[in-house]
């Protein structure tokens, strides 16, 4: 699973960090992508390599404590709150859904 | 190398594809003539997907030439010939031959028929020597073919290699043209489509595309993949599935090294000749002076071992004096080569292995079952045209087990092991038909005579008894370490 940043400013970028050293520390593959290219070029590259889930955040998605998130062959599933997506990451992940 | 010889019974088994396919072969040798008219023809049969025919021509024919060669078939094709089937004396095949009427589609003085000649001193006495004509073209062939050219719907030239004559190094070497062929288009279509769609999916494209894996042969050698942090993040998922389904099924983890002492593999039956070829040679550790006196002392354990089997298959009392000196001068090299140093191979097996931890603390029938899991890495050194992407390599890693257990705890057993495939297999959406168990009932091969009969009890009787219970019928197959796990389960569970 990779987080993708909408611009390489920060804190937006220390944000991204923190979730996927929390998502790391579960034992989740989850790196990060904190460049500044455009997010569309990002999103493709992500699904061209097939992850799984991507989480796209903003400033605005930030400020309001949650995330994007994009399943492989599912598309846009739209923004949640930060802690409702981990956990539901750890619970797919331990039942090894799809 | 070309496979034997076929019998006419083998013949007249061929399946109406393959007729197609031949005749395709004959089709393809008359264009080749009218392109080349001094082209000698070696042999041309039906193959897996297609058909070939070895030519021997000055000029180097390449996927250029296929169009033109195609556009001459097409002309036979429409001219509709019929195969005739002519029987001949074997003078008159001779005459032919030197005349280069055979493989020709007319008398070519001064060119004689080479291979065909070769091709006659095969078929034995009393066989029926028979031409095949279609239009000028005539062939010695013993068939069988379709009816006329024009029964061949869609036919395509695929590739050329090259080949010697009759598979021998020594011979010529010879132009082989491929080319397939089928009843009508629509099936020639799909067997292309599935062949692109094959490609497609092929997992060595798909390796580097995705970062998977790597095979560097010039620095870590061919057929030794290298996992890339992708490909191993695969791997990694793979063995903790499995390390928990095992895990949970009662088994119990190990840890082996890569390689063993000779003597270990001499004991197991791996060496001195099952296993030879498909194991990397030894490392050596003698010393320069002893080396030779070390080569000498295993060659001749080796055939000590082997006429020691010999004589056991001969009957145990035939020969009890030459068994003994034999024995005891094998016992003899032992030492000498105990005090010379030692040679160790790359596993090739986790097998031995695991017996020896079995082996390593007394046993109780109370610790048995006792299900002995590892991920191995074992070496196999294949022949470098075996290799093919991660399908044919040199190091793999295999997730083995081995259960040891009482007969009466076998049929258990064996149905778990049988249900944790299944569940693997759906997690995978694997659909198999069937599977096989290999035993050793009833062995009688060299290879599986190693470990002394006796320690199977009535194999077969044995065998088939541990059987019921569960949900396989036993067929008799001769013993093959493919089928090792099993194998060995019923080894240990009888000693």
């Amino acid at each position: 699973m990779r987080v993708l940043t909408i611009g390489d400013e920060e804190p937006l970028v220390s944000y991204a960090k923190g979730i996927v050293q929390e998502l790391r520390a579960h034992m989740v593959r989850a790196e990060g992508d904190y460049g500044n290219d455009k997010i569309n070029g990002k999103i493709q590259q992500a699904e061209q390599s097939k992850v799984h889930t991507m989480l796209v955040i903003g400033s605005r998605d930030m400020a309001a404590g949650a995330v994007s998130v994009r399943v492989h062959g599912k598309g846009n599933l739209g923004a949640k709150p930060k802690a409702e997506v981990v956990a539901e990451i750890l619970a797919s992940v331990r039942e090894r859904r799809a | 190398m070309q496979a034997e010889r076929k019998t006419l019974d083998d013949r007249n088994k061929m399946t109406d594809l393959e007729r197609l396919r031949h005749s395709c072969a004959h089709v393809m040798a008359t264009a080749i003539l009218r392109l080349w008219p001094d082209a000698q023809f070696a042999a041309g049969p039906p193959v897996e997907n297609g058909f070939y025919y070895d030519v021997d021509l000055q000029h180097r024919i390449s996927p250029e030439d296929f169009a033109s060669i195609e556009a001459e078939m097409k002309k036979e094709i429409k001219a509709n010939n019929v195969f005739e089937r002519i029987v001949v004396t074997r003078e008159q095949a001779i005459k032919d031959s030197d005349s280069g009427r055979l493989g020709g589609l007319g008398e070519r003085p001064g060119n004689p028929s080479k291979f065909k000649l070769g091709n006659l001193a095969d078929i034995p006495e009393g066989e029926a020597i028979t031409y095949f004509k279609n239009g000028d073209f005539m062939d010695l062939c013993a068939g069988p073919h379709v009816m006329r050219t024009g029964n061949i719907g869609a036919y395509k030239l695929t590739s050329v290699a090259s080949a010697y004559y009759k598979g021998d190094e020594k011979n010529p070497q010879l132009q082989r043209i491929y080319g397939t062929a089928f009843k009508n288009k629509t099936e020639m279509e799909a067997y292309f489509k599935m062949l692109e769609e094959a490609k497609r999916r092929d997992h060595r494209k798909i390796g580097s595309e995705m970062g998977l894996y790597a095979i560097d042969t010039e620095y870590t050698g061919p057929g030794l993949p290298l996992w890339l942090p992708k490909g191993g993040a695969i791997l990694e998922e793979l063995e903790k599935l499995a390390k928990e389904t095992e895990f949970h099924a009662g088994y119990v983890r190990v840890k082996t090294p890569h390689i063993a002492k000779e003597k270990m593999y001499l004991t197991s039956g791996h060496l001195p000749l099952l296993y030879k070829d498909s194991m990397f040679p030894p490392i050596s550790l003698l010393e320069e002076n002893d080396r030779a006196r070390g080569e000498q002392l295993t060659r001749r354990k080796f055939a000590i071992v082997d006429e020691l089997v010999k004589l056991k298959h001969e009957g145990e009392s035939a020969n009890p004096e030459r068994v003994k000196v034999l024995e005891r001068e094998s016992f003899e090299i032992g030492l000498e080569q105990d005090a010379l140093g030692e040679r160790y191979y790359l596993k090739a097996m986790n097998c031995p292995h695991h017996h020896r931890i079995f082996a390593a603390e007394p046993r109780s029938y109370r610790d048995l079952p006792l299900r002995l899991a590892e991920y191995g890495t074992c070496y196999r050194y294949e022949q470098s045209g075996e290799l093919f992407g991660l399908m044919r390599v040199r190091s793999l890693n295999m997730n083995d087990a081995h259960i040891y257990c009482t007969p009466e705890q076998f049929a258990q057993e064996f149905n778990a092991v049988n249900e944790m495939y299944l569940k693997y297999f759906k997690i995978f959406g694997i659909e198999t038909t069937g599977r096989r168990l290999t035993c050793r009932c009833g062995a009688s091969s060299a290879a599986s005579s190693r470990s002394p009969p006796t320690r199977w009890t009535s194999p077969s009787r044995a065998g088939s008894g541990w059987c019921t219970g569960t949900r396989i019928t036993p067929t008799r197959r001769r013993c093959a370490f493919t089928g090792r796990r099993w194998a060995r389960m019923r080894g240990s569970s009888a000693s």
